[in-house]
């Protein structure tokens, strides 16, 4: 599951959003600010250094930027995105600023990403039915992370987003002991 | 419930059957956050205000708090096993609880989960704890008595079905008797009683259901019981699933009784919920909605019109005070939302006048209209009058020298007070009641002594039912005394002082001793 993007965050990513879509370098920015991420989590003293009052801002943006790998091949809208999340003194939006961003470009591309748990691996061709039919249900071309769990017993279910298919077995016996309890 | 093997392999297969249907498609999101009986959950973006939402391990919540990116739910059980990253449900239901005739004789969870042992309860229906309140148009004025069988309230404080009567005191003065008795009484009247307990002592709500049993009351009440050690949750949603129950019966042109035992208590596990949903507190930390809380529940209670049946549904909340302030915020709250309040005076009570109700501070601002003419009639300055009798009281505690009247309205007030004292459990019929007063009022027991009375009392009824049956049979069914059956009862009074002076010819027994001595301390 991806991380809780909470109120501030969402509004540091949009801001960061709108510029990088203007520069059609969507993809770039993300994969920048997956890097940021990733280090962040790998180590969790950084947040404290980047959050550290003495450190100078400029400094810390080129380390940022030497981690995204922006030093290289720069973008137009990152840099002056660290400078000021870093000048706010904001750093904790980093670590879920990839998630806030990669959610508001699928928006925009009109994309979805289903969650699919199912009881037993699935074929190519079911992969592709499911995709078909789902991109259908929400009108969305659909990209598929799949998961296996044998508890489910059989069939699978699918979470996109905040909507739940609930179409296992397991889920179905939980309904029958449920419907029989009333008795 | 026991079914025949046949019945249990047709449920069985229509079970089945339902288990074809399509897959569905439901709303999640995840916890981030839970303790102190509250979740916040990300997600749920299409959840509805209020909805039952499900946790794992079959736990229900109810979801609150819609907020930009959380929803805050209370939890209505035991929730140790719920972790951060959970998964939660819509389930597309608004809170409600279970309702139907099936719910009497049994004890409940605000949820209709049975508590009594007595197995699963399974009622047709159910319907949603919070709904609005019926309108103007729907209602009538309340017009019929809703009789307690308590002699001080039918006669000065009368209730009428659809009313709100608040019943308040400190603790231990006799609240919740009132309202057993209340119970007790609505036996053969078609009322139907729902006892709401919050936050009580799980001993006491077996108590209660004990003694309820044992006067026969138990078959026509349903106790709903959110105690003490249910999360703050369960409590706040207990009387609005007691009143839900009372309104079934209600919109079906039944009658009902709910009493919510007690309000304070709802108070303040509504406060405790609040406050962790991290609504802003105001008075006494209480949320802003605390007026509201109390009044959308209580509007609910109502005497329907005649299109809609005619059913009713009667409220009696009990609200305990601190130290005898009932000028404090909640119990301020509940007079100004009530109908009229019953006030219970603890110095009363020790001084041995039970039910220790105060006349001066108990009203009923609607009852009057629902009164029989009968009671009306013997009762009409009975409040009046008692009310200046405490006052006269008072002031005789200072005085040495008081005049004629005077006098005789302070020993006419002792015994009227007397008169009007009953036990607990003991529920008197409307008729003799009237029997009762109508002797008080003419001046039966004033050349008798106090501690006299209560026995005298009882031996008039048995007198007047074996000498007089007519009277009794003849209140019982007109509810009216006319001219001729007050000149009757006069009558019958008067036999009965002869009988009394023949059978003592020692007065000393029971006659008061020369108004120069002491007065009668009460």
């Amino acid at each position: 599951m991806n991380m809780v993007v909470d109120t501030l965050t969402k509004r540091y990513v949009r801001a960061l959003y709108a510029e990088a879509a203007e520069r059609a370098e969507q993809s770039a920015v993300y994969a920048q600010l997956q890097a940021v991420a990733e280090a962040l989590r790998a180590e969790a003293r950084f947040l404290d250094a980047l959050k550290h009052p003495t450190l100078p801002v400029e400094d810390k943006v080129a380390m940022l930027l030497r981690i995204a790998g922006a030093d290289q091949r720069p973008t137009a809208s990152f840099k002056p995105f660290l400078r000021l999340v870093l000048t706010k003194g904001r750093a904790h939006v980093l670590e879920a600023a990839a998630d806030g961003f990669l959610e508001l470009w699928d928006e925009d591309r009109n994309l979805m990403r289903a969650e699919v748990v199912s009881a037993f691996p699935l074929s190519e061709r079911e992969q592709t039915e499911l995709k078909q039919a789902l991109a259908s249900l929400t009108n969305c071309s659909i990209e598929l992370d799949l998961t296996v769990d044998p508890s489910l017993v059989g069939g699978m279910t699918v979470r996109m987003g905040d909507r739940l298919i609930e179409g296992s077995v397991r889920g179905k016996l939980k309904k029958l002991s449920e419907g029989l309890q009333r008795y | 419930m026991q079914g025949r093997p046949d019945e249990v392999s047709a449920i069985l297969r229509d079970e089945l059957q339902r288990l074809e249907s399509q897959v569905e498609m439901v709303g999640v999101g995840t916890v981030i956050e839970v303790g102190d009986g509250i979740a916040r959950v990300y997600g749920l973006a299409d959840v509805m205000a209020a909805e039952l939402v499900e946790f794992p391990g079959e736990l229900m919540g109810i979801a609150l708090n819609l907020e930009e990116d959380n929803v805050g739910c209370i939890l209505m059980g035991p929730y140790e096993h719920v972790k951060e990253g959970d998964q939660v449900q819509t389930t597309g239901r608004i809170a409600e609880t279970r309702v139907g005739e099936e719910l009497f004789g049994r004890v409940v969870s605000p949820l209709g989960e049975p508590l009594d042992g007595k197995g699963v309860v399974v009622t047709k229906y159910t319907r949603p704890l919070e709904v609005k309140a019926p309108g103007v148009v729907k209602r009538q004025p309340v017009s019929e008595p809703l009789h307690t069988g308590i002699k001080a309230i039918d006669s000065m404080i009368p209730i009428g079905r659809g009313q709100r009567e608040l019943l308040i005191g400190d603790r231990q003065t006799g609240k919740t008797a009132i309202a057993i008795d209340t119970i007790i009484n609505q036996r053969d009247t078609g009322v139907k009683c729902i006892y709401v307990a919050i936050g009580q002592k799980s001993s006491s709500v077996r108590r209660t259901a004990a003694i309820l049993e044992e006067h026969g009351a138990m078959e026509y009440t349903c106790i709903v019981a959110a105690t003490a050690s249910d999360p703050a949750a369960v409590q706040y949603i207990a009387p609005y699933a007691g009143c839900t129950i009372g309104e079934y019966l209600r919109d079906n042109g039944g009658h009902a009784l709910v009493i919510y035992d007690d309000l304070t208590r709802h108070a303040k596990a509504y406060r405790e919920v609040s406050l962790l949903l991290r609504r802003p507190p105001g008075r006494e930390a209480y949320p802003g909605d605390i007026f509201n809380l109390h009044s959308r529940l209580l509007e609910r209670a109502a005497k329907l019109s005649e299109a809609e049946g005619g059913g009713s549904l009667t409220a009696l909340p009990v609200i305990q005070t601190e130290e005898g302030d009932y000028a404090a915020y909640i119990p301020t709250n509940l007079i100004s939302i009530t109908d009229g309040q019953i006030y219970l005076e603890p110095e009363l009570f020790y001084a041995g006048v039970r039910p220790a109700i105060s006349v001066g501070l108990s009203v009923s601002r609607v009852g009057g209209n629902a009164q029989t003419q009968m009671m009306r009639r013997v009762a009409g300055r009975l409040k009046l009058d008692l009310a200046s009798y405490r006052e006269y009281r008072a002031f005789s505690q200072f005085a040495s020298d008081l005049d004629e009247e005077t006098r005789n309205i302070l020993k006419r007030g002792d015994r009227m007070t007397e008169a009007l004292k009953q036990d607990q459990y003991v529920p008197m019929a409307i008729a003799e009641q009237v029997i009762v007063i109508f002797a008080g009022t003419h001046g039966c027991w004033d050349d008798v002594k106090l501690e006299a009375i209560t026995a005298l009392e009882a031996e008039l009824l048995t007198f007047i039912r074996e000498r007089y049956p007519e009277i009794e049979s003849g209140l019982r069914q007109t509810q009216q005394l006319s001219d001729e059956m007050a000149e009757r009862l006069d009558k019958a009074i008067e036999d009965f002082r002869t009988k009394l002076d023949e059978q003592y010819l020692e007065k000393e027994q029971y006659a008061e001793r020369p108004t120069s001595e002491i007065e009668g301390v009460e």
